[in-house]
């Protein structure tokens, strides 16, 4: 399949975000409960604030601003939805009424994981700076790399989200295996950075996160905005290669994955 | 006695079914190896930086790690596959019939099934709890150990009913799913307690005593605890039983069958 038409793209994500809301609104205590979501970057970030003190690398505050900035966009990430969202659809069938429909079935599929995502996270527009100032996060990075660290984590978040959406693909192969799907967001907690910020780590595997699909958008940008690391030159091409590649990925796993897909007698 | 009949029948119909699919069984223990490497990087990482610190050092909390895991295997071999036919039975109507079994409910409804594919899990703590040992986190005494078999059979206990917990209001409100609740709790325990800031801190021992899922057991192992904690925690444990048993027969109650 070839990429839609930007149009009716867009009248699709239009259509589908507000039956998202709509659907979103019906279950408010579900919404409330799903804010427990965050709490694997608190955890995380409780025990690199110990280890933090007595390391030299980064100061406890660094952390928690490191942490923080996962916090956020470890909500926006797509990565669970599309490849757990996508398995149901093709065993259901459901995946047959939205190929009638002109545009990808990812689309309505990522429209429904953005505006559920955006806002779930909503109360983390109070959260986070009550727990910035309550933590006392610290940063020294400059507004010029907060400005491209913004630009960094968008593209970023592009990548990653390419990312999930072509491994989603393999769920026409093994999708009934769910640990073997789910094996991407583990790997995902190492690479974005959610198990450690990259200077703690190996080298290999610090390079091994720098150089990945899914670094730019967590760990990437919590690691400039906390002021860690400087912006370097090499971060925007790495980020934009792998959107070309994954994009290029996804048009060639795409027309494969369908031709396995026998509607509902999967 | 009729209620175990019905347990182990049960069980014994579980571990058929996952006979038919060893497969499963195969893939599923390397997933959780991978997991559990993917779980414990953290610690291995954070432990070059820890030192002696607050007494956690890289062993100490690679046992608080095993003892997560044993939590994350008392998640998948029973609140999980319980969880998932529980609401299973009820969208069915079969949850109906097992009312009408001559058996404790609560036993054959959230105890009932059994994840025979993710028994290795147990095993796997195990393994990583000699581990951590061998690498250093001694118990402080053979009463320590007495002590955290206590605690961590209160934990399993408190864990599964929390784990009902988070499920049963689906009787009566058909939509219901509080398995996040679950998961977080399970998550918070990754680390101890102390590590958290205080605001924090003060929750986790207090309003949601997470405190009693890892980080108890582990200190009582190395014998950092007095002998009232072993006390404590089975204390709670049976409290939680008591006041679940007391929501659960409300629930049944004013649950209405096949017309949900």
């Amino acid at each position: 399949m070839t990429l839609p038409n930007l149009g009716v793209a867009l009248t699709g994500f239009r259509a589908w975000s507000k039956l998202t809301v709509k659907a979103t609104a019906a279950f408010r205590v579900e919404l409330i409960v799903s804010l427990l979501d965050w709490v694997v970057p608190l955890a995380f970030m409780a025990l690199w604030n110990t280890a933090a003190a007595s390391s030299g690398i980064m100061s406890p505050g660094q952390t928690t601003t490191y942490y923080l900035v996962q916090l956020v966009t470890s909500n926006l990430s797509l990565s669970g939805s599309l490849i757990f969202g996508l398995g149901p659809l093709v065993y259901s069938g459901e995946l047959s009424v939205l190929l009638l429909m002109p545009l990808p079935p990812i689309i309505p599929l990522a429209t429904e994981s953005i505006v559920n995502r955006l806002i779930r996270s909503a109360p983390l527009v109070v959260a986070v700076p009550l727990m910035a100032w309550f933590m006392k996060a610290g940063s020294s990075a400059d507004w010029r790399s907060v400005l491209l660290a913004s630009v960094l984590g968008l593209l970023g978040w592009s990548a990653a989200t390419l990312a999930a959406a072509v491994y989603a693909l393999s769920t026409f192969w093994f999708g009934k295996w769910g640990g073997i799907m789910g094996l991407f967001i583990g790997l995902q907690w190492v690479l974005a950075g959610l198990i450690a910020p990259s200077p703690f780590l190996p080298d290999w595997l610090a390079w091994s996160m720098r150089l990945s699909p899914l670094w730019a958008a967590q760990g990437g940008l919590a690691e400039l905005l906390s002021g860690v690391v400087a912006f370097q030159w090499w971060m925007f091409p790495v980020v934009l290669g792998w959107i070309a590649v994954l994009l290029a990925a996804w048009r060639w796993a795409w027309t494969r994955a369908l031709r396995r897909f026998e509607a509902v007698g999967m | 006695m009729k209620t175990w009949w019905f347990l182990r029948a049960s069980w014994r119909l579980d571990a058929k079914a996952a006979a038919a699919f060893r497969w499963d069984s195969i893939i599923g223990v390397g997933v959780s190896l991978v997991w559990l490497g993917f779980a414990i990087a953290p610690v291995l990482a954070a432990g070059r930086f820890l030192g002696e610190g607050d007494g956690w050092t890289e062993a100490r909390l690679l046992f608080l790690q095993a003892v997560w895991y044993w939590m994350d295997a008392i998640m998948w071999v029973v609140c999980v596959p319980n969880a998932e036919a529980f609401r299973q039975e009820i969208r069915q109507g079969r949850l109906d019939a097992k009312f009408l079994w001559p058996a404790n409910s609560l036993a054959v409804v959230m105890l009932g099934r059994v994840g025979v594919a993710d028994l290795h899990k147990f095993f796997i703590a195990l393994g990583l709890g000699a581990w951590a040992v061998a690498a250093g986190a001694f118990p402080g005494s053979v009463w320590s150990v007495a002590g955290f078999i206590v605690c961590l059979l209160a934990a399993s206990v408190i864990f599964w009913a929390l784990g009902v917990f988070t499920v049963y209001k689906a009787m009566t409100l058909f939509k219901f799913d509080g398995s996040v609740a679950l998961t977080a709790a399970h998550n918070l325990a990754r680390v101890p307690v102390g590590m958290y800031g205080p605001v924090l801190r003060l929750l986790l021992s207090s309003v949601f005593p997470v405190i009693l899922i890892t980080t108890v057991p582990s200190t009582v192992f190395f014998g950092w605890s007095s002998w009232q904690l072993p006390l404590a925690s089975a204390t709670v444990a049976v409290a939680a039983v008591i006041v679940l048993k007391s929501a659960w027969r409300r629930e049944t109650r004013l649950y209405v069958g096949l017309q949900n």
